[in-house]
């Protein structure tokens, strides 16, 4: 498969015996996406190898916005999980799996609303054919202590992205301010495509019949299993455990002051969150207890921000 | 007075930024407004009127009749007291520069003093803009704001471009952003995002035209009845009537620079719901107007402000997409209807013991408990039947633990009345559960039955 978003045209030249344009494929809206910010200078990562709960958690967005370095600029996609949201592959709409694209860059471009334009363009949604609108949607992650101003990015009335101003992260300010968008890849291809249903997406281009792929052939399972799993299976007394365990580990790693393990502590942290989402899926905690669970995340993240900042300051 | 004294112009200060939030401006241009008039009278800077224009990237003011010049101002310093001794007294010489001729002594309630009367010449008007937008900029308080890359300075959104115009002339100057960052005076603007053009303002008079030539129409009250003309031109000879809503027209005149007024319609299949709840669905997350045919009933059609320019093929594109939107949103609230009328509003109220209502007073069931011992208390001031008023209190939050209301918190009570009378419930308490809420706000109906009025007072003591 070519890369650079150029060749593909081409590509698809070629190969337009497909049951429709491969630039709107899942997967092709996904490397589009990747060549498009590649060329505005983004470091290409890949996702963050845990579970969490929105492509902001990656230590490639958390941490790298704080310390010294006052230039950052990295994209990547996220599988992000919410296990709340899970429907049994039911709801057209709502997964408790799915896949953000994040784009971090630092300090925030003045032209980063027209670079964000010029990638729905680069993606087929040409932005002068349709109604593109910036809703007031400030941001807050209570379990990461970070807050922005920003928009939720409508196209026709449907919301295809998060953009947001850093004002801080783990309670502390960063400066200079990042810009960062997020892209719900499926809602964006589901624009795309013209689909109601998240499971009818096309994700490779290809013919049923020549054994192409759709969404719901790949993650329909996976929502069904993982929301069994998520709201009936998942074992409380374990998972209460993970989370003591994960929060022990964290607080451990960070105790040498001399060397803190910020990342692996941070990992930690992520780990606690995602266990924390679980055991809220399951009903288990009541409101009460939900607000000391999450000023336990936020301590976790903050302390490994801190951390962060100290040794890459002494650096 | 010198002729130059005598010279008037008009004054234009825009400040171009990013989307500010729709509900922020119309205090944003009250703001600019106040804070342009406490900084020209203290400065003896007069002026004939001011006129603000607000939309979501334009914060505008034109000053009719400034002063070209500043008035000159007379300044008198007071000085040491007469028979200080000379140190003092050459000290206030020398920090003014004068000499003691210079100086007059006046008598004061303690004592006599020397009294220095400075004659300020008046400086160009073009001169001090400077350092008043930059006073401005620095004493704006937005209820919300933020700062961008390297700023210090905080603004709603990244603020991008100042156009100051000054009797038709450009003014030199700029504002301090942050560290080594500087944000130069222009003499352009903006049009609309669409052609993303830089359009440059020659003539103070023709910036209104100028903007709408480029499709911003930039004062507020013009893009607000042109929605609302053209809304009628919609609806005119369709037998269809608007659902007035200042609120939702206030925000969409926030959401759009050029409006461009357009009729979705609502499948078939969810015309079922509760007219309450499409109307809900539509306002809160789609900014969509309700519409009722001519018997007042609720129309398969919505009302939808796009700010994209108007076009046949795009208008039908953009139409489809609104209305595959809310078909999603619909068919999210057919769904919450369907799982929440399969249920009791008894197991509402199971639920309901689970949730907290306020940390020491219990969860919101047993504040339902509270609250039906006080309707029975209050029912017989009103001849009502103590055990109806009872059961409406005990059912009265029930829906609270439903679905829709969960995604919709706007239709509780609304709700629990559609609820109730699917339960079977006898009709004068499934009434007084819909309207035991009511007044939400000032300007909403009281409540019109008996029972639900009991219920809206016992619902003020309980909390």
């Amino acid at each position: 498969m070519p890369f650079g978003a150029k060749n593909l045209d081409m590509y698809n030249k070629v190969n337009n015996s497909s049951k429709m344009n491969k630039t709107k494929s899942f997967q092709n809206i996904l490397m589009n996406l990747q060549s498009y910010w590649i060329e505005q200078g983004c470091v290409l990562l890949q996702p963050y190898d845990s579970e969490v709960g929105a492509g902001t958690f990656h230590p490639g967005t958390v941490l790298r916005v704080l310390g010294p370095d006052p230039i950052w600029k990295a994209a990547y996609i996220q599988p992000c999980r919410r296990p709340t949201d899970g429907r049994y592959g039911e709801n057209p709409n709502r997964l408790q799996h799915y896949y953000q694209f994040q784009v971090i860059i630092q300090p925030s471009p003045d032209d980063i609303q027209e670079l964000y334009l010029d990638s729905l363009n680069a993606i087929g949604l040409n932005t002068k054919d349709h109604d593109i609108r910036f809703v007031e949607d400030d941001w807050e992650s209570p379990t990461l202590g970070a807050s922005g101003l920003g928009w939720e990015i409508w196209c026709d009335g449907m919301e295809i992205s998060q953009f947001t101003y850093f004002q801080q992260v783990g309670g502390i300010e960063v400066n200079p301010v990042a810009s960062e968008i997020t892209y719900g890849l499926e809602r964006l291809a589901m624009f795309i495509q013209k689909v109601e249903n998240v499971y009818d997406l096309d994700w490779d281009g290809i013919e049923k019949t020549k054994g192409g792929k759709n969404y719901g052939d790949i993650f329909l399972q996976q929502e069904q299993e993982f929301s069994t799993y998520n709201f009936e299976k998942s074992n409380s007394s374990i998972l209460l455990e993970h989370f003591n365990n994960a929060e022990k580990e964290c607080i451990s790693l960070l105790k040498d002051k001399d060397n803190p393990l910020c990342l692996p502590a941070y990992d930690h942290c992520i780990k606690a969150s995602h266990v924390f989402n679980l055991l809220d899926a399951r009903g288990v905690i009541s409101v009460s207890e939900r607000q000391s669970y999450i000023l336990r995340v936020r301590n976790m993240a903050r302390s490994c921000c801190l951390a962060w900042i100290e040794k890459s300051n002494n650096e | 007075m010198s002729k130059i004294d005598a010279q008037k112009g008009d004054l234009l200060v825009e400040f171009f930024s990013e989307e500010i939030p729709a509900r922020l401006q119309v205090g944003s241009g009250e703001q600019l407004e106040n804070l342009f008039v406490k900084k020209l009278v203290s400065r003896e800077l007069s002026f004939d009127s001011c006129k603000t224009y607000t939309g979501p990237r334009h914060l505008a003011i034109i000053i009719r009749d400034i002063d070209l010049v500043q008035k000159d101002q007379l300044v008198e310093k007071r000085g040491p007291r007469l028979g200080s001794d000379e140190k003092a007294i050459n000290g206030f010489l020398k920090s003014n520069n004068i000499s003691l001729s210079d100086t007059i002594v006046k008598k004061t309630n303690n004592g006599d003093f020397y009294f220095y009367s400075q004659n300020i010449f008046g400086k160009n008007t073009a001169k001090i803009l400077p350092d008043i937008i930059n006073e401005i900029i620095f004493d704006f308080l937005w209820s919300k704001s933020q700062r961008w890359a390297y700023s210090d300075l905080k603004w709603a959104r990244p603020l991008r471009n100042i156009l100051i115009l000054l009797n038709d002339e450009p003014v030199e100057g700029e504002i301090r952003i942050g560290k080594n960052t500087f944000l130069n005076f222009t003499n352009f603007s903006f049009g609309h995002r669409h052609h993303n053009q830089k359009i440059i303002v020659k003539s103070i008079n023709q910036y209104e035209d100028l903007l709408k030539n480029n499709n911003v129409i930039i004062d507020r009250e013009t893009r607000k009845n042109k929605i609302l003309s053209d809304i009628d031109l919609l609806l005119n000879n369709k037998q269809l009537n608007l659902k007035q809503d200042n609120s939702l027209l206030d925000e969409i005149t926030g959401l759009v620079e050029f409006p461009n007024v357009m009729l979705g319609t609502i499948d078939n299949e969810f015309m079922s719901l509760p007219p309450e709840v499409l109307s809900t669905a539509m306002k809160v997350h789609q900014k969509y107007f309700t519409i009722f045919d001519n018997k007042k009933k609720l129309a398969p059609k919505f009302i939808f402000v796009s700010n994209a320019l108007t076009e046949k093929n795009r208008n039908i594109r953009i139409t489809e997409g609104n209305q595959r939107v809310l078909r999603a949103r619909l068919s999210d609230a057919s769904f919450f209807w369907k799982v929440d009328t399969s249920n009791s509003l008894d197991y509402f109220n199971k639920k309901l013991k689970k949730v907290l209502f306020y940390d020491g007073l219990g969860s919101i069931f047993d504040k339902t408990i509270r609250l039906a011992k006080i309707s029975d208390f209050f029912a017989s001031f009103f001849n009502l039947d103590p055990s109806l008023a009872k059961e409406a209190a005990l059912l009265s939050k029930a829906d609270l633990a439903s679905e829709m209301v969960g995604e919709f918190p706007e239709l509780q009570g609304i709700m629990g009345g559609y609820y109730s009378k699917i339960n079977g419930t006898i009709s004068d308490i499934s009434i007084a559960i819909s309207e035991h809420y009511k007044p939400k706000g000032l300007s909403d109906e009281l409540p019109k039955s008996n029972l639900g009025a009991v219920k809206f007072r016992s619902n003020v003591i309980s909390d």
